[in-house]
C-alpha cells in the first residue's frame, strides 16, 4: 500500500498540476486493492475492472476539486464501494437471478506456507478458518490486514462503527488463533525421549 | 441489501479494559504468576485477540502493548497462536503490478473512448506484449547459463568440510558482549563463549558457529536462513528471537525460543527436523548415559542424544524467562547442583572454583544474583543449605576459590 504521505502528495500533483504521472502513479498503488475490494461485492472480474475505471474516470474529471478531500485513499474506497453497490443494484433489476451474498473473495490473501514455517495442513487449517468468517469480518481482516487501513478509516468505508471494526476483527483473529491452537501433535519420534 | 450482516457476541471490551487498567498496578505481580484463571474468567479470550489485532494494526496504545503482554504471560498457550497469526500478518503478498499496468492501459483506453482529455503516454497495450516475450527469452536463457556456471563452479572448487572461519568474537569468563551481524542481526554473547562466522555470511545463507551461550535476535529474511552450527545441533531460521546455550563439556545442550519459529535439527539424525514453538525449549543430552528416562535407556542406541522439549519458566518475582535473565544481568538457577551451579558461576565471574572432594555434588540449588559479588554469593548458598556451618566452607585464594566440606 502506498505510504498516506505519497497518497497525500500525488493528490496536490493531480489537483494543481493536472499530473498524468501522478495519476499513474496513484492508480497503479491502489489498483490491486480497489480491485479486490471491488471484486467482494461483485465477485466478477470484468465489472470489477470496470467500477476501477470509472472510479477513476470520475477521479479524472474532478481533479481540480480533490484537493479539498481529506483522505483520498478513504475517498476512493468509499467510491468504488458505491459503484459496486450500484452495479448490484442495476444486475438485480436487469436479471431477477439472486446474487451470493455469502462469500467473499479472498483471493488476495494468500500465505505462503514455506517462509512462514508452517506445516500445509496448518496453512489448511488457517484458510479454512478465513473463508468460514462472516462475509463482513472477511472484509474487515482484509482491509486492515492487506490495505493496511487504520480502523477509523475501514468504519468510514463500510459505513460501521469504530466499535464493531474492533470487534469483528478479534473474531477474525480469534477464530484463525483456534484453528491454529488445535493442539498439535507433532511427530517426535519415539526414539527421542518423552517430553 | 448485501451488507446485513450478524454479529455474534455482546461482548464490550472496553469496559474489560478499563476495569483491568484499574487492577494492574496493584496487582501486577500478582496476576502473572498465581492467578491467571481469574483473569480468564473475568475477561475471556476476547479481549487479548482485541489487543494482538490492536498490536498487529499499530492501533494499539502504550498502556494497551503493556497490558497485552501481561495477558500473555498469564496465557502462555496463546504463545504459539500469537506467534503464527503476526507471521501470518507480516507476510504481505505484494500485489501484482504486471496485471495493474495491463489495467492502466484499457483504463486509458476507456477513458479515450469516452472523449476525456488525457495527455497521451504512448501506451499500446497490443504491441507491447511481444518485445516483452523475447526479452524475457533472453533473459531466463541468461539466468540459466549464469546458474550452470555458479554450479559448475561450486562442484569445481573441492567443498571444505566446515566453513571456513573470518570472524571470530569471543568472551572470556566474567564478561559479556552484544555485537551487530552484517545483516543487522543483533548477538548477545554470554561470558565464555565464542562466535563465528565466514566471509561468505548473507551471500546466500547466514551461517554462524558458536560455543557456548548467546541471545539471538536475527533479522526477518526468508531468502536467506540464519543456521547455527552448535555441538550436536544445528539451528535453522528465518527471523525470530530465541537462545541458544551450548558449552562444551557440559552435561546437555539447550535452545529456547522467545518468539518466531525455528527448526531443529541433530548432527546424528539429519534426516529428523524438530520445530519449536515460542515459549518452548529443547534440550539435548551431550553425554552417552540418559538424561530424562534412565529405564527406557538400555533400549537405545549408545551414540543417540536424548531429546526433551519442555516449556521455559519463569521468574515468580517478575515474571522475567529464567532462560533468557542473563541477559539482565542475572544468574538464575533452578534446582542447579553445586557443581553445575559452579560451573556457571565459574563463567559469571571469571574465578575458578574447586572442590576438595567429588562427594560434594549432593547440594542443590535455587535462586538467583545480581549485584553480587562472588563472594556474597557463596555467603547466600551456604546460608541456603539450612545446616550449621552451611553445609560447606569455601577458602579464596586470588581468582581461585576451593570449596571445603
Amino acid at each position: 500500500m502506498i505510504a498516506a504521505a505519497r497518497i497525500q502528495y500525488l493528490q496536490t500533483r493531480i489537483a494543481f498540476h493536472e499530473d498524468h504521472q501522478a495519476y499513474k502513479e496513484l492508480f497503479l498503488g491502489l489498483y490491486a486493492y480497489l480491485y479486490h475490494f471491488a471484486f467482494a461485492f461483485v465477485k466478477s472480474k470484468q465489472p470489477a475492472e470496470e467500477i476501477l475505471s470509472d472510479v477513476f474516470i470520475k477521479l479524472w474529471e474532478k481533479r481540480k476539486e480533490i484537493d479539498r478531500i481529506r483522505n483520498l485513499k478513504v475517498y476512493l474506497y468509499v467510491a468504488t464501494r458505491n459503484f459496486s453497490l450500484n452495479h448490484i443494484e442495476k444486475q438485480k433489476r436487469l436479471a431477477t437471478e439472486n446474487i451470493d451474498e455469502s462469500a467473499l473473495s479472498m483471493k488476495a490473501l494468500y500465505f505462503d506456507p514455506e517462509q512462514l514455517m508452517i506445516t500445509a495442513e496448518m496453512m489448511n487449517r488457517i484458510q479454512k478458518a478465513i473463508y468460514a468468517l462472516p462475509p463482513k469480518c472477511q472484509l474487515v481482516f482484509k482491509l486492515v490486514k492487506e490495505d493496511g487501513l487504520k480502523y477509523k478509516e475501514v468504519a468510514e468505508i463500510m459505513n460501521i462503527s469504530v466499535k464493531t471494526v474492533e470487534n469483528q476483527l478479534a473474531i477474525a483473529l480469534q477464530r484463525i488463533g483456534d484453528a491454529v491452537d488445535f493442539h498439535l501433535h507433532r511427530s517426535i519420534p519415539s526414539s527421542l525421549g518423552n517430553r | 441489501m448485501p451488507w446485513i450482516f450478524t454479529f455474534t457476541g455482546a461482548f464490550h471490551p472496553l469496559w474489560a479494559t478499563v476495569n483491568l487498567r484499574k487492577m494492574l498496578p496493584r496487582f501486577g505481580g500478582f496476576l502473572h504468576s498465581s492467578c491467571p484463571v481469574y483473569i480468564q474468567n473475568i475477561m475471556g479470550k476476547e479481549i487479548i485477540w482485541n489487543l494482538i489485532a490492536k498490536k498487529l494494526s499499530g492501533e494499539a496504545s502504550e498502556e494497551e502493548l503493556s497490558m497485552l503482554e501481561s495477558l500473555l504471560h498469564s496465557n502462555p498457550d496463546l504463545h504459539y497462536p500469537m506467534q503464527t497469526i503476526t507471521d501470518l500478518w507480516h507476510s504481505n503478498q505484494s500485489p501484482a503490478s504486471e496485471e495493474a499496468l495491463e489495467a492502466y492501459g484499457r483504463h486509458i483506453g476507456a477513458m479515450q473512448k469516452l472523449g476525456i482529455h488525457f495527455p497521451d503516454e504512448n501506451i499500446n497495450p497490443a504491441r507491447a506484449p511481444k518485445k516483452n516475450k523475447r526479452k524475457i527469452f533472453f533473459l531466463s536463457a541468461g539466468i540459466v547459463l549464469l546458474f550452470s556456471i555458479f554450479f559448475a563452479a561450486r562442484l569445481l572448487v573441492p567443498a571444505a568440510g566446515k566453513p571456513i572461519t573470518n570472524s571470530e568474537i569471543s568472551t572470556r569468563n566474567g564478561s559479556r558482549t552484544k555485537l551487530l551481524l552484517p545483516d543487522g542481526s543483533q548477538v548477545w554473547l554470554n561470558a565464555g563463549s565464542k562466535l563465528s562466522y565466514n566471509k561468505n555470511y548473507g551471500s546466500s545463507l547466514r551461517e554462524v558457529n558458536l560455543s557456548g551461550e548467546a541471545f539471538f535476535d536475527v533479522q526477518k529474511n526468508t531468502e536467506k536462513p540464519f543456521i547455527i552450527y552448535t555441538g550436536k545441533m544445528q539451528i535453522k531460521v528465518l527471523g525470530t528471537a530465541f537462545n541458544v546455550k551450548s558449552y562444551p563439556g557440559e552435561k546437555t545442550m539447550e535452545t529456547s525460543l522467545i518468539r518466531g519459529s525455528i527448526e531443529v535439527t541433530l548432527k546424528d539424525r539429519p534426516s529428523e527436523k524438530l520445530i519449536l514453538r515460542p515459549n518452548e525449549k529443547i534440550v539435548v543430552s551431550n553425554e552417552e548415559e540418559p538424561l530424562i528416562t534412565p529405564g527406557k535407556a538400555a533400549a537405545k542406541p549408545a551414540n543417540e542424544p536424548m531429546v526433551s522439549i519442555s516449556h521455559l519458566s519463569y521468574l515468580k518475582s517478575d515474571s522475567s524467562i529464567v532462560e533468557t535473565a542473563w541477559m539482565q544481568n542475572k544468574l538464575v538457577f533452578t534446582d542447579k547442583s553445586f557443581k553445575a551451579l559452579a560451573q556457571e558461576m565459574e563463567r559469571w565471574y571469571g574465578m575458578t572454583i574447586r572442590f576438595d572432594d567429588s562427594q560434594r555434588d549432593t547440594l542443590h540449588f535455587t535462586g538467583s544474583f545480581e549485584n553480587e559479588t562472588i563472594q556474597q554469593a557463596l555467603d547466600a548458598l551456604q546460608l541456603t543449605t539450612g545446616k550449621p556451618g552451611g553445609g560447606f566452607h569455601y577458602k579464596m585464594q586470588r581468582n581461585e576459590i576451593m570449596i571445603l566440606k
